[in-house]
């Protein structure tokens, strides 16, 4: 072989050996395995810890409050929302709330844009300059922190119109408080509530044509009374009235018992 | 009687195919006797598998099988209440700072007054920096208070995690890159901080990370979707609008949302395939 070929073929090999070298050197050794990038980086990243944590962590901490919670209708609302990233600990200590009206306007102040389901005040004309928690508890805003109904006798109530009306909602509360929860049967309520589900859906399950208020987050008590409020007239609907006034008293305790068990507004 | 056939003594398509590449590699490496050829063999010695066993590779995550799951999210605008609780779990799960103008994701409101032109604000806007009065809180003010409004709702925003990804396209380094499972993430060890993908994302999903000089944006929660859990500002959201869910999965919420509504997803004709879907949004929506 002519010297110059030679040469010509070691310094080949020099250049392919430094460069296959350097690489491995250089260049991280998941870099290819899945495409042009980083494998390991995919490990790194899906090994971030968890700040956020579900609700149900706290369960067993605070068990009396998550109970009220769960059974109120802020249950869609979670502890981090108010209290801050998750604490871990012995027995985790959530943050209080420093400024409640502020808070509580986040979600609920009255302004365009928000749709019509969501509850909405305006503070000064609502409450005036008190406090949100004089009346309201706020892992059941339908109760009192005593946990009583925020609405002393039902009668005091107005009529409410087919649209959300606070005052209408908090009368509901009253019915826990004078009478025992409505006993009816899940299954024959589940038979009776396709018709409801065309307008109301459930929750996130089933998503209705918007028409009426998710019933996703209610309890029987205020299904069954408010059911009753539309047969008595008490509460006016052109829509709900003439449904109401088909149903037996069994046939509300039993959709009631329905729309408190199944519906959930997770999803 | 077909039954009796005995079936260990069957050759598998599998098999056959294997063989075939074998025998082709093995007759390349007696002609050529190059490296190609043995590479080839050294391959399908290592790829053989157990007649009908699926040998697929479970991903870069352990415990975890990346090949099983697709993601995709979706965006109910007609219950988005402008609480911005997802722009803060959102920050408070990946360390993002709280500041008016690093998000993950976040909410615009659009409001028409008097049926003129769409006004568009989102947190960073002046009026609601003001509003929320401290730098790791965030609020709409009510600057409609008194206007005659004749539509109004707000839209929540996130990176779309796109199926065609111009971001990715633009990455020098290969710093962000799309995964198996529907994410795109990005690789902070690689990333130069170079910002391309900031100017290649057609959504504005991506922001600039000052303290670590690399680029970040929303991952879905990619440490909680491998873990089972829901991105962060699902977790939270009170109203509901925001649902996440596994298109793979024989049921899931996802799945429901896009089969039962009208969805659209946003700038369709820059070819990006976003897989984040909206329903209630107007033409205005950007």
């Amino acid at each position: 072989m002519p010297k110059h070929i030679a040469r010509f073929l070691g310094l080949l090999i020099l250049v392919i050996v430094g460069a296959v070298g350097l690489r491995y050197l250089f260049v991280a050794h998941s870099y290819y395995k899945y495409g042009s990038y980083r494998a390991d980086s995919v490990t790194e990243i899906s090994a971030l810890p968890v700040q956020v944590a579900p609700s149900s962590y706290y369960q067993s901490f605070y068990p009396d409050i998550f109970a009220t919670w769960t059974g109120g209708v802020h249950k869609a609302v979670q502890c981090v929302v108010c209290h801050g990233p998750l604490k871990v600990g012995a027995t985790p200590k959530l943050d209080k709330p420093q400024n409640i009206t502020e808070l509580c306007t986040t979600c609920h102040a009255a302004f365009p844009g928000r749709p019509k389901s969501q509850p909405q005040v305006v503070v000064l004309k609502h409450a005036g300059r008190q406090v949100c928690l004089n009346c309201h508890n706020p892992h059941s805003p339908l109760l009192t922190s005593e946990g009583k109904s925020i609405v002393e006798d039902e009668s005091e109530a107005a009529p409410g119109s087919d649209d959300f009306n606070m005052a209408d909602a908090s009368a509901v509360a009253a019915a826990p408080a004078k009478k025992k929860a409505p006993v009816g049967n899940v299954v024959a309520g589940q038979k009776k509530s396709l018709l409801c589900l065309t307008c109301h859906g459930l929750g996130n399950v089933i998503r209705g044509n918007n028409a009426g208020p998710n019933l996703g987050a209610q309890t029987a008590e205020h299904i069954a009374l408010e059911l009753r409020k539309f047969q008595s007239g008490k509460r006016p609907s052109v829509v709900m009235g003439p449904v109401a006034n088909g149903l037996s008293s069994d046939e509300i305790n039993d959709l009631a018992a329905y729309f408190a068990t199944s519906a959930t507004n997770k999803r | 009687m077909e039954d009796e056939i005995d079936k260990d003594k069957l050759v598998g398509r599998r098999e056959i195919l294997g063989m075939l590449g074998k025998t082709g590699a093995a007759i390349a490496a007696l002609l050529g006797g190059g490296e190609v050829a043995q590479a080839v063999v050294a391959q399908a010695q290592a790829s053989e598998t157990p007649a009908g066993a699926v040998t697929a590779d479970p991903g870069p995550v352990p415990g975890y099988d990346w090949t099983k799951h697709k993601y995709a999210f979706g965006v109910d605008a007609t219950r988005c209440i402008g609480c911005l609780r997802c722009a803060v779990a959102g920050k408070l799960e990946n360390n993002v700072a709280f500041d008016p103008h690093h998000f993950r994701t976040w909410v615009e409101r659009y409001g028409t007054v008097d049926g003129g032109e769409t006004l568009i604000d989102s947190q960073n806007d002046e009026g609601n920096i003001k509003a929320a009065g401290r730098p790791d809180n965030y609020r709409f003010d009510d600057r409609y208070a008194d206007a005659n409004v004749t539509k109004a709702f707000f839209v929540p925003k996130l990176c779309n995690h796109c199926t065609r990804p111009a971001c990715v396209q633009v990455c020098p380094t290969g710093a962000t890159y799309k995964t198996e499972d529907g994410a795109v993430l990005i690789d902070h060890e690689y990333c130069i901080g170079c910002r391309y993908c900031i100017q290649a994302c057609p959504y504005g999903a991506r922001f600039f990370n000052e303290e670590k000089q690399v680029t970040d944006k929303c991952t879905w929660c990619y440490h909680r979707i491998t873990k089972g859990l829901n991105p962060a500002c699902v977790e939270v959201c009170p109203a509901s609008a925001r649902i996440f869910g596994d298109l793979k999965a024989p049921q899931s919420a996802i799945k429901d949302f896009i089969r039962d509504n009208r969805i659209q997803v946003l700038r369709p004709d820059t070819g990006n395939g976003p897989n984040v879907f909206y329903i209630g949004i107007d033409k205005e929506v950007l």
